[in-house]
């Protein structure tokens, strides 16, 4: 960045928060962007950050201004910067799709799997369950529940299921944002083309939204593009599975717990609103068939005078 | 590079914004959106109000309730027609505002308008069939009508899964329907698979990603699916357009009173979104959006199978050009499942919702169904 360009920046920097007071803080706490963040999330958070992304668009800006007749080279760095605000996210977002552990609790609580008498995942069978544990519960399990320890294990192992359905319910949303911070580079790319395009034909763009606008038009084409793909619809079916399953998880721990404070579950309510439906449609039937019997007689006429039910 | 940038100059090359319009730009922007928080905090109640027709309401069971609009003409005509919107919003949609109202369309045509809101369906009635609303609930209000009315056969209208609903209904009691009209209704729910159209029928494609499994786990785990969900399926179906709409065309929106108040109350009737019954949803998804039994002859409601072969009576087939939710392909060209030989269909132009409150498609809706209907009566 040359130095008129830089004061330029710092003056748009130090304009900035008297125009949206609301961003100030962002701004503020922005300012000096960690460049050693530790984990993915910060990765990730780091690469959202609006004011890097400012800097990068203002660069690829101030490329484009240097340009001279063929705005070509300058709308190649802004594309490629804005790809590369995008790649990092999602190097972020995959680097941190298979720790997801990492990400949330509580299966990053110490010694979560390590009880010896309630063996993790023993009667889900899908969690790490090692052969000792397995073992011990099918040894002492009958003992230990003869002394009241059932609801224990029951409700350390929906604990643990709901651990592992969340896992994978952020591992399933990570992998959709992934695909949807692909297309919008792919948008970027668009952007880049559409610009091309239009400078051969003498257009212009002559506002800032006008510009963030034609940016949104091609990433939303993109965006389509990429939903609609096989690999989108897969990706958008694994996180429904996958909120799904955290559902369920959770929904046995809160029966669980019903149960335990001898509050009617879910599955009981349920039922009793099922008999209910059930004796509805059956007073339906009887009503149905009273009524065409009656009309049978007499089929109504404009004559008749109708009265509303209430 | 070191090539001095004049401020006031514009580079060349497409993007002609100068940091000093720039700048200025943003001024604008804050100064609009001063003006429009200002006008924001003036806005009343009253103003926001939305289905504000008049109306009586004529009969009730659980959550729903029928209606009656109160005529605005003083000689009413010899036709009434029932409207059964979605369950997937509120009825509202079709009287939106004074101004972009289809009911009050019919009502100045001299039209009876009777409604059915389908309410706020609680946890207690999750179990809650397609049956349910068909031959239950929608059944009961076309008996209050035709008791009202003292005849034997009504003219029955339905929006998007309403339509869905009308023509079962129309299927299962073909004689107590005159006439059918059916809005930006789904009919054949795998006709987008020759052509998928791009930017729509997402719905359609997630149904199909997912197996009878998944969906039967999604209705078991949530009961009643919330209507939450339905709108954040929405928003997926365009999340740009959306994230541009609440906030680059938002500047321009809060700078006009009448566009603000447009978007005030769209928003409003946006942000009613009604749970769904798992029932309904199960059967919704699997046997329509899945396995496409409609048009196959193969839905069963109550033990009965919907044949559209006893769709008999006139119909009429409403579709928007620019539909991005139902597929044009899914529901246009649809006269062949149908038993009646008298099927038009009428296209107005802008999307889904657009239908009811776009302009153009008002000036063309309202007074198409109404010419429509007199010829029939």
């Amino acid at each position: 960045m040359n130095d008129d360009a830089a004061s330029m920046l710092r003056q748009w920097w130090s304009a900035l928060p008297t125009m949206f007071p609301w961003m100030q803080p962002l701004a503020a706490s922005s300012a000096t962007p960690d460049e050693s963040a530790a984990t993915p999330e910060a990765d990730a958070f780091n690469a959202l950050s609006f004011d890097r992304l400012l800097t990068q668009l203002f660069d690829a800006w101030q490329a484009l201004l240097r340009s001279g007749g063929t705005a070509t080279e300058g709308l190649f760095s802004m594309a490629s910067q804005l790809e590369s605000s995008f790649g990092h996210l999602r190097e972020s977002l995959a680097a941190a799709t298979p720790t997801a552990t990492s990400m949330g609790w509580p299966m990053s609580w110490p010694g979560w799997n390590a009880p010896l008498l309630f063996a993790a995942g023993s009667s889900t069978g899908s969690a790490a369950a090692n052969p000792l544990q397995i073992g011990a519960d099918r040894t002492f399990g009958a003992f230990a529940d003869a002394f009241g320890l059932r609801p224990m294990r029951e409700v350390q192992e929906a604990w643990l299921e709901l651990a592992q359905a969340e896992s994978e319910r952020r591992a399933a949303q990570a992998s959709y944002v992934g695909l949807v911070l692909k297309a919008c580079s792919d948008g970027t790319r668009g952007v880049t083309a559409r610009l091309e395009k239009m400078h051969r034909a003498g257009e212009q763009v002559a506002t800032f939204l006008g510009f963030v606008r034609l940016w949104a038009r091609e990433a939303d084409t993109a965006l389509h593009a990429a939903m609609q793909s096989e690999q989108g619809v897969a990706a958008a079916a694994r996180a429904v599975r996958a909120s799904t399953r955290q559902r369920a998880a959770l929904n046995r721990l809160v029966a669980l717990t019903s149960k335990a404070l001898n509050v009617p579950t879910r599955a009981e309510l349920d039922d009793a609103y099922l008999e209910i439906q059930e004796l509805k449609r059956e007073l339906r039937r009887l009503k149905k068939a009273a009524r065409a019997e009656a009309e049978a007689k007499e089929p109504p006429s404009k004559t008749r005078s109708g009265k509303a039910r209430s | 590079m070191t090539q001095e940038t004049d401020r006031t100059k514009p580079p060349l090359g497409p993007v002609m914004i100068t940091p000093a319009d720039a700048m200025r730009e943003l001024q604008e922007i804050r100064d609009k959106l001063q003006r429009g928080a200002k006008r924001l905090a003036e806005l009343g109640e009253d103003a926001l109000a939305i289905a504000t027709a008049p109306k009586d309401e004529i009969y009730r069971e659980d959550m729903i309730r029928l209606y009656r609009y109160r005529p605005t003409v003083e000689r009413e005509g010899p036709i009434s027609v029932l409207i059964a919107y979605a369950l997937v919003g509120r009825y509202q949609m079709v009287d939106l505002e004074e101004e972009r109202s289809f009911v009050r369309k019919l009502l100045a045509a001299g039209v009876r308008v009777y409604l059915v809101d389908w309410g706020q369906p609680r946890r207690v009635h999750r179990w809650l069939t397609i049956d349910d609303y068909v031959s239950g609930y929608l059944d009961n209000c076309v008996d209050v009508i035709r008791d009202l009315e003292g005849i034997e056969q009504i003219n029955l209208l339905g929006v998007c899964q309403g339509g869905v609903l009308t023509t079962c209904y129309a299927a299962l009691f073909p004689h107590k329907v005159k006439n059918l009209i059916v809005t930006v209704t789904p009919i054949d729910f795998h006709a987008d698979k020759a052509k998928v159209e791009a930017g729509g029928g997402y719905m359609n494609l997630w149904a199909r990603a997912l197996n009878g499994d998944d969906i039967d786990s999604l209705v078991d785990t949530a009961g009643l699916t919330p209507g939450q969900s339905v709108g954040f399926s929405f928003i997926m179906m365009n999340p740009l357009g959306n994230v541009a709409k609440y906030t680059i065309d938002l500047v321009d929106v809060l700078d006009d009173e009448r566009k603000l108040l447009n978007f005030l109350r769209m928003e409003r009737w946006i942000a009613d979104r009604p749970d769904h019954p798992g029932e309904f949803v199960r059967q919704w998804f699997k046997d329509l959006y899945q396995d496409n039994k409609l048009v196959r002859g193969e839905l069963e409601l109550g033990g009965r199978t919907v044949d559209l072969k006893r769709v008999a009576m006139p119909v009429l087939n409403v579709s928007a050009d620019g539909d991005v939710v139902i597929p044009t392909a899914c529901s246009r060209g649809m006269g062949k499942h149908f038993g009646s030989r008298d099927y038009s269909e009428l296209s107005v132009p802008g999307g889904h919702i657009g239908t009811f409150v776009g302009g153009k498609a008002q000036a063309i809706l309202g007074p198409s169904i109404v010419k429509w209907l007199k010829e029939r009566n």
